[in-house]
């Protein structure tokens, strides 16, 4: 009785190895799409440095389109804020 | 017992397995040598400076092998409608028999897994070039002619199904429908 219930395990595991060697097999070519790639390091891609920069400038450039006493009035908001412990 | 469906699949896995994986290192090679595209092959592959090249390169690859996954099941499909052992007419069997091909004649079994296979093939060579073309790395029109392929190809292989379901059918009807029609008849003279 026991064999039998070894034997249905055992034929699990076997066709479940084969059916990773089957993926593993149709996969093979899904992968070499993989093989072609863009050199980025001196594209137009940008990196984390720029995207923040460009935030800061349109930052500024939000700033630019408030009147003066507004601005005068978010840096001393800034300052009370830095200068506080 | 291994299961015999599973051994035949990978048995008939392989050779497309290569076929693909040669054509698609063969196809970059030419197209980047007939559109002059500059490349360095390093351990990340081939590596493409200019995006344009990287683009063609990748987008005619694709139809490389869409291409021959195209053809290899067109041969597949013609075995299957025409040579198929279920109904393949009695004239042609003659004629093949008599130009020692054979072999083209093929049973159901060896015509789906081999089928099967090669559409999986497909299918996933298409979900590749959906998600490369949604990206913008491959041309748009590299994913419908790949989409049309698989739709044509599924739709084939089903008619060729159906037509062996309806043959198995045919067969029912002619050799065991008389049988039970008989014994109703002896039990009913009993």
């Amino acid at each position: 009785m026991i064999y039998k219930k070894i034997d249905k395990v055992g034929k699990v595991i076997v066709d479940t190895m084969m059916l990773g060697l089957l993926w593993a097999i149709i996969a093979l070519p899904i992968s070499s799409f993989s093989l072609v790639s863009l050199d980025t390091s001196e594209s137009d891609v940008l990196s984390e440095q720029d995207v923040r920069t460009i935030e800061e400038l349109n930052y500024i450039k939000e700033d630019e389109t408030k009147s003066m006493r507004e601005m005068e009035r978010d840096l001393t908001d800034d300052i009370i804020v830095i200068a506080r412990p | 017992m291994i299961s015999r469906t599973l051994v035949r699949l990978i048995d008939q896995a392989v050779v497309p397995a290569i076929l693909l994986l040669c054509t698609r290192l063969a196809s970059v090679i030419i197209v980047s040598y007939i559109l002059g595209a500059k490349f360095i092959f390093s351990t990340k592959g081939f590596v493409f400076h200019n995006p344009d090249n990287y683009i063609a390169v990748n987008s005619f690859s694709t139809l490389a092998m869409v291409v021959v996954l195209g053809l290899g099941l067109t041969y597949i499909l013609a075995k299957a409608l025409y040579f198929h052992d279920t109904h393949i007419s009695p004239k042609l069997t003659t004629k093949l028999f008599r130009h020692k091909m054979a072999t083209l004649i093929q049973s159901s079994f060896e015509l789906y897994s081999q089928g099967v296979i090669w559409l999986v093939y497909l299918y996933l060579v298409t979900i590749v070039a959906v998600i490369l073309g949604i990206f913008g790395v491959i041309y748009d029109w590299i994913t419908i002619v790949s989409g049309s392929f698989c739709a044509i190809t599924t739709l084939l292989l089903i008619l060729d199904i159906e037509h062996e379901l309806d043959e198995i059918d045919s067969g029912y009807v002619e050799e065991i429908a008389p049988l039970n029609n008989n014994l109703e008849k002896e039990d009913n003279d009993l």
